[in-house]
C-alpha cells in the first residue's frame, strides 16, 4: 500500500494516472511478490523449529512406554542417560510416577537423585501432561542469558507416569540468527506473552526483552488467544506494515507454533523490501 | 541451511531469473584489525594449540582471515599465573582492537590492564562471581564471552570416580593456591562427598613433586582416587597422568585432553566448540557490536571421554551406565 502511494506521488500524482495505473499494478505485483517471499521464510523457519522441539518430543515419548509398576529403576536411569546422551539440549530427566512423585532425576551438570519423592501432583507438568499427554512450560531463564523451557510427557497406559525435561533453547536461535532476510531483515520468535525467546541479534536474543508492544506482535497475541480459545483455527502467516523496536516502519509476517503458541515473525524496513527478491 | 532452503525457495518463486544476494550484511573494512591471544597454557601444548586454530578457523569462515584482513599476536602463559599476569600488560601495550583469551585468570589479568580494548573470553568458570562481569546478559563494559563451568559439575565428577572406581574412600583435588579459586566448587565437592561417604582431601600444589607426593600418598592404600582440574594441573598433567598411572590411582577431570593423553575418564563441556562460538563475538565486535551488548553464553555441548587402555591397566571395569554416556572411547 505505502509503495504504490509513494509511487504515484513520485510520477506527479493524478496528472500521469494511465502510465501510473500500469506501473501501479506492477508495483502491486512486486509487493505482492515480496510478502510471499516473507511468508515463505517466516513458514519455513517456523517448520524448523517446530520439527527442533517435537523431535525432542519424540525422544522423550519413548521413555514412558512403559506402566510404572513395570521396569526396573536401573532401566529408567539407563533410558534418562540415553536420552540425555541423544538429545544434547535436554539437561535435566526427570520421572514422575503415576502419582505425580518424583522417582528418578538426572542432570548433565549435578548428581542424580533417586526416590527423593517430592509431590508434583498439583504443577502443570504433571497435571497438564496428564491432561494433554504434552505439556510445553512457560520459557524461563536459568540464568539471566540462558533460555530454557519445561517440556513433560505423559505416558499413553494407565499406571504410567510423567517424564519430565528442561530444554535449552540455544538451538531456536541457532535457528534465527544464521537467517538471513534481505539486507536488513531479521527473524525473531516471542512467546504467547510476548517475551523474546530468539532474535537474530544476540544482543536482543538472550534476555529475556518484551517486545509485547509492538503493533505486530499485539496483533500476532490476540490471534494466539482466539486460537486458544478455540474461536479461531489459527493463523494464517498475515502479512502487515508494522514496528522495528527503534520505531521503524517494517514489513512483517508472522506465524504461531501450534501447542507451543510461540509466535515466529520475519520483518524488514519497507525502503529494504525490494532486496528481498534480488 | 535454512537460508539455503529458502534462497532455492525463492529463486523457484522468481522463475531462477534472480539471485540471491550473497553476505549483504556490513562487510569487514580493508584496514587489517589486531587481535590479541593470551592463552594460559604453554605453546607447545598441542591441544591448545588446537584451540587456536579452530578459533582462527572459524573466524576466517566469518570473513577474517590470518594476515589478510586481520593479524593474530598469541602470547603463551605456560600455566604460570605471574607470567599470564606479566603478558597480560605486554598484550594491552600493543594496543590490539581486541582480545580474545581463556580461563579465570588470565581474562582477570586482562581486565586489569584495560577497560577499553574489548574482552573477548572462552571459559570462566563464573564470570559473575569473579567480578568480570556484573551481569550475565548485560555485561555493560569491555568484556564479555562464554561462560565454561557450573559448580556442581564437581560433585559430578566426584560421583563418576565413584562409579568408575568402586570402593571409593578418599578423594583428592589438587589445585594451584596462586589462581582465584572458586569456593562453590569446593562446597560442591564437599556435599558430594557427603553423600557418597568420600573423604575429601584438599591439597594445595605448586610443583611436580607435591603432586607426585600426593597421588603416592593416594595409591598407598586401596580406595583412594582423583578429581578435578584446573590451570595448573592442566599444564602438568602429563606428570599427573604417569604418576596416576605407576600408583594406580583412578582420576576423573574436567578436560578431556588428560584422557587422550593416557587418563582415565573425563568430562566436561567441549571447550573447542567454545573457542568456535567465541569467533562469532570477535566477528560481531569487529563489525562494530559493543561488547557490553553481548551477553555472556553458555556451553552447549559436553563431552565424556573414557580410557578403555587405563582402565585395563588399573584393573577397573567400565560400567555400561559409563560406556553409554561416553562420546569418545579410547582403546
Amino acid at each position: 500500500m505505502i509503495g504504490r502511494r509513494e509511487f504515484i506521488a513520485g510520477l506527479g500524482g493524478a496528472a500521469v494516472w494511465p502510465l501510473a495505473a500500469r506501473a501501479q499494478q506492477q508495483d502491486d505485483r512486486v509487493r505482492a511478490l515480496q510478502m510471499r517471499v516473507l511468508r515463505l521464510l517466516v513458514e519455513s523457519t517456523a517448520g524448523t523449529i517446530e520439527g527442533f522441539i517435537r523431535e525432542i518430543e519424540r525422544q522423550v515419548g519413548w521413555t514412558t512406554q512403559l506402566p510404572w509398576s513395570a521396569g526396573t529403576l536401573d532401566q529408567r536411569r539407563f533410558d534418562g542417560l540415553r536420552l540425555l546422551r541423544q538429545v544434547p539440549p535436554i539437561s535435566e530427566f526427570a520421572q514422575l510416577d503415576s502419582s505425580g512423585k518424583e522417582e528418578l532425576r538426572l542432570s548433565r551438570l549435578a548428581m542424580p537423585v533417586v526416590g527423593s519423592g517430592t509431590d508434583y501432583s498439583q504443577d502443570p507438568k504433571f497435571t497438564e501432561a496428564v491432561a494433554h499427554r504434552v505439556y510445553y512450560g512457560p520459557v524461563y531463564f536459568r540464568r539471566e542469558s540462558d533460555a530454557y523451557m519445561t517440556l513433560s510427557v505423559a505416558g499413553t497406559g494407565r499406571g504410567s507416569g510423567v517424564s519430565v525435561v528442561e530444554v535449552s533453547l540455544l538451538g531456536v536461535w541457532n535457528v534465527v540468527r544464521l537467517l538471513e532476510i534481505g539486507e536488513r531483515g531479521v527473524c525473531y520468535v516471542v512467546d504467547s506473552q510476548g517475551r523474546v525467546i530468539a532474535h537474530h541479534f544476540v544482543g536482543l536474543a538472550l534476555r529475556n526483552m518484551d517486545f509485547s508492544s509492538l503493533p505486530q506482535v499485539e496483533a500476532a497475541r490476540r490471534k494466539v488467544e482466539a486460537a486458544r480459545r478455540g474461536t479461531s483455527t489459527g493463523i494464517r502467516t498475515p502479512v502487515m506494515l508494522g514496528k522495528d523496536i527503534n520505531g521503524h516502519d517494517v514489513l512483517v509476517a508472522y506465524t504461531m507454533i501450534w501447542g507451543l503458541y510461540w509466535l515466529v515473525f520475519a520483518e524488514i524496513p519497507v525502503e529494504d523490501a525490494d532486496s528481498l527478491a534480488r | 541451511m535454512i537460508a539455503r532452503i529458502n534462497r532455492r525457495e525463492t529463486i523457484a518463486l522468481l522463475g531462477g531469473a534472480a539471485a540471491w544476494p550473497i553476505a549483504a550484511r556490513a562487510q569487514p573494512g580493508d584496514r587489517v584489525r589486531r587481535i590479541g591471544v593470551l592463552m594460559p597454557l604453554d605453546g607447545n601444548d598441542p591441544v591448545a594449540n588446537t584451540y587456536v586454530s579452530a578459533f582462527a578457523q572459524a573466524l576466517a569462515g566469518l570473513g577474517w582471515t590470518d594476515r589478510r584482513n586481520v593479524r593474530m599476536d598469541v602470547l603463551w602463559g605456560g600455566g604460570d599465573i605471574n607470567r599470564i599476569r606479566a603478558l597480560a600488560q605486554e598484550l594491552v601495550g600493543l594496543k590490539p582492537d581486541i582480545i580474545v583469551t581463556a580461563g579465570t585468570a588470565a581474562t582477570a589479568a586482562l581486565q586489569r590492564e584495560t577497560r577499553t580494548i574489548p574482552i573477548v573470553f572462552a571459559g570462566v568458570g563464573d564470570p559473575v562471581a569473579f567480578d568480570i562481569v556484573p551481569r550475565l546478559d548485560r555485561t555493560g563494559g569491555n568484556v564479555t564471552g562464554f561462560a565454561s563451568s557450573e559448580p556442581t559439575l564437581a560433585g559430578k565428577w566426584l560421583e563418576l570416580l565413584s562409579e568408575i572406581a568402586p570402593g571409593l574412600k578418599r578423594a583428592a583435588i589438587m589445585f594451584d593456591p596462586g589462581a582465584p579459586q572458586p569456593s562453590a566448587y569446593i562446597a560442591s565437592y564437599e556435599t558430594a562427598a557427603r553423600s557418597l561417604k568420600v573423604e575429601l582431601i584438599i591439597v594445595p600444589v605448586q610443583s611436580d613433586v607435591e603432586m607426585e607426593m600426593t597421588i603416592i600418598a593416594l595409591g598407598r592404600e586401596p580406595g583412594g582416587g582423583l578429581v578435578g582440574t584446573d590451570l595448573f594441573t592442566v599444564a602438568h598433567r602429563a606428570s599427573i597422568i604417569s604418576a596416576a598411572a605407576r600408583n594406580n590411582v583412578p582420576a576423573v577431570y574436567a578436560r578431556s585432553e588428560f584422557v587422550r593423553d593416557g587418563g582415565l575418564l573425563s568430562y566436561g563441556f567441549d571447550r573447542v566448540d567454545l573457542f568456535r562460538r567465541a569467533a562469532s563475538y570477535v566477528d560481531r565486535i569487529l563489525r562494530g557490536d559493543k561488547p557490553g551488548n553481548l551477553p555472556v553464553q553458555f556451553p552447549g555441548k559436553f563431552e565424556m571421554v573414557v580410557n578403555l587402555k587405563t582402565a585395563k591397566a588399573l584393573g577397573l571395569a567400565v560400567p555400561p551406565s559409563i560406556r553409554l554416556r561416553a562420546t569418545e572411547v579410547i582403546e
